[in-house]
């Protein structure tokens, strides 16, 4: 979708669902997906909706990401650092899993 | 207890605390950013250091910020980079809930100054919530900060003067839109040649650099495209395709972006959380918080300006700060009454002289049909939620409910961006359903927090 348009001056390797992405440092953590091609920020509460940042201020948190294991992490606020671990949230979809495992563990015991 | 906040370190923001400093009143600034400017002036403190080339790409009106962003030194009072959360007032004071990287607190101060500035109206059409669909000052914000722009192929949609800046700026970067949907759409031309006029002889400067902007896309080879209906986005997981019609010819074009605007409107979220009455600007269809001369809210300690109040644009946001920042001096005793009314009257003749042009572009700039759930086929309105047009008709048919009881039924607005998206477009689809006006009919009432916070943070508060 979007392309530099200048060199990167001081690059900043981190995770995106355990690929590294190459980014420059000072980029939001939103710039630095979308300049990788990434599409898909977070899965709607419906397993269908796929969603990516609007408005890039702030406002539209079409951009929540999960980041270094806390989820709800507006990514255009958010400036990447070296070793970071980012992930596709997966909104309520996660909730019904977690319930469904917590189900599970608790037959078990 | 400090004596001012002020919210959004934009125009507006550094006017105020340069003018407060002025009159020795202890002020602390905050904002989103880790760098002061907002969104007009984003980064520029960096990019004027470090990337030339791209300032010169981006033009005069980003650079024209020099002078203010460097008016902010490194032993000003700021807290930035920190998360607005709350906004709760009382006779005496004001208390803001914000979380920095330092900790979360509760900052407790006698008056706050709201420059939180403008938002993009959302556009609201056929596919508009797939990857792929932008907003342009989204898009002007990557390049600002980060030097990004678009791949081609790809779509541009909309109508007012970022439009004209943005394609401008793009073709400076060598960059081409595959096609630019303009959705100018102008009140009577009887409305609005008056006020045309009077842009033309106080603001000739202004408005030539709009023309110049416009004759250069056209020069350009874009095919530009008017009378554009049924704007539809397509695709599955992310955008692939964008058709639309115009003249009564079916278009549609395969492309990955797809870059919307539909003109500025104030963000009012902090006031909403404050509770302070808005009122409905007809024309521009936005809501604005009801302010007296200076800025004042309908609550005693809560002053608003800049676009945050009314949208004026930069220039104006200066000379409004500038005036609320005096009249909130007079009143915490640092300036007399009669310097204070000395230095204002250069300032309201400065600012009636600004509004010209404000009011031909409100005038000759309407909102989109195109954009208006009302006038298209927009299917998904409250994106957080998933609340269809369709249950938001029936809820506002059915039980004939206000607003926020229409929130309440369907879960409209209740997602993480708190009707920042879908807020407006409720409203509008419910006063057509009801057939009431939407100023009747309301608004979604501010719920906190204004932002998502862990209990983890709450928790931390140190009270006291």
């Amino acid at each position: 979708m979007f392309k530099r348009s200048m060199p990167m001056l001081d690059p900043v390797s981190f995770f995106f669902n355990e690929k590294v992405i190459v980014a420059n440092k000072n980029d939001t953590v939103a710039a630095a997906l979308l300049a990788a091609g990434i599409t898909t920020f977070s899965l709607g509460t419906n397993e269908k909706t796929h969603r990516a940042p609007v408005c890039m201020i702030g406002n539209c948190f079409e951009c929540l990401v999960e980041i270094d294991g806390q989820s709800n992490q507006q990514a255009c606020l958010i400036e990447v650092s070296a070793n970071m671990n980012v992930k596709t949230q997966y909104g309520l979809v996660l909730v019904k899993d977690l319930l469904e495992s917590n189900m599970k563990n608790s037959k078990n015991d | 207890m400090i004596d001012v906040a002020i919210v959004g370190a934009g125009p507006a923001g550094l006017t105020v605390l340069e003018e407060l400093g002025k009159h020795n009143v202890e002020a602390l600034l905050i904002d989103e950013q880790p760098q002061a400017g907002g969104q007009i002036y984003r980064s520029l403190t960096k990019n004027l250091h470090e990337n030339s080339d791209l300032c010169n790409r981006l033009g005069e009106s980003y650079t024209a910020g020099k002078k203010l962003v460097s008016s902010l030194d490194d032993q000003t009072e700021k807290l930035l980079h920190a998360r607005i959360w709350d906004l709760t007032t009382n006779l005496q004071s004001v208390t803001l809930g914000l979380t920095s990287a330092k900790n979360t607190q509760l900052l407790h101060a006698k008056q706050v100054v709201l420059c939180n500035g403008a938002m993009e109206r959302p556009t609201a059409f056929s596919g508009w919530n797939l990857p792929g669909v932008m907003s342009i000052g989204g898009a002007q914000t990557l390049m600002k900060a980060s030097g990004l722009v678009p791949e081609e192929p790809f779509v541009v949609v909309g109508s007012g003067p970022l439009v004209y800046l943005y394609i401008n700026q793009l073709l400076d970067s060598g960059v081409k839109p595959t096609a630019f949907l303009d959705l100018t759409q102008s009140n009577n031309k009887k409305h609005y040649l008056p006020h045309a006029i009077k842009a033309l002889v106080h603001h000739s400067s202004l408005i030539q650099q709009g023309l110049k902007w416009q004759k250069r896309i056209n020069r350009s080879g874009i095919p530009v495209y008017q009378n554009i209906q049924q704007l539809t986005a397509k695709g599955e997981k992310s955008l692939q395709k964008v058709s639309w019609q115009s003249q009564g010819r079916y278009h549609e074009i395969d492309c990955k972006l797809l870059l919307t605007h539909d003109g500025i409107i104030p963000n009012t979220q902090l006031a909403k959380a404050a509770n302070c009455q808005l009122h409905w600007h007809e024309l521009q269809k936005y809501w604005h918080p009801k302010l007296n001369e200076y800025g004042l809210s309908s609550k005693k300690n809560v002053w608003i300006t800049g676009d945050s109040g009314y949208i004026d644009g930069a220039e104006g946001a200066i000379i409004k700060a500038r005036i609320t920042a005096m009249s909130l001096a007079n009143q915490l005793g640092r300036l007399s009454y009669g310097s204070w009314q000395k230095q204002l009257a250069p300032l309201t003749k400065k600012l009636k002289k600004m509004r010209h042009l404000r009011h031909f572009l409100e005038h000759y700039y309407l909102p989109s049909d195109a954009f208006n759930p009302i006038c298209n086929n927009v299917d998904l309105i409250c994106r957080c939620e998933q609340v269809s047009k369709t249950q938001i008709q029936i809820a506002a048919q059915e039980q004939s409910q206000g607003i926020n009881q229409v929130r309440v039924f369907t879960r409209c607005g209740m997602g993480h961006c708190k009707g920042y998206q879908c807020g407006d477009n409720v409203g509008k689809i419910i006063a057509h359903e009801q057939q009431r006006s939407v100023m009747e009919v309301g608004y979604l009432s501010g719920r906190l927090p204004v932002k998502a916070l862990t209990v983890g943070e709450l928790a931390s508060i140190k009270s006291g």
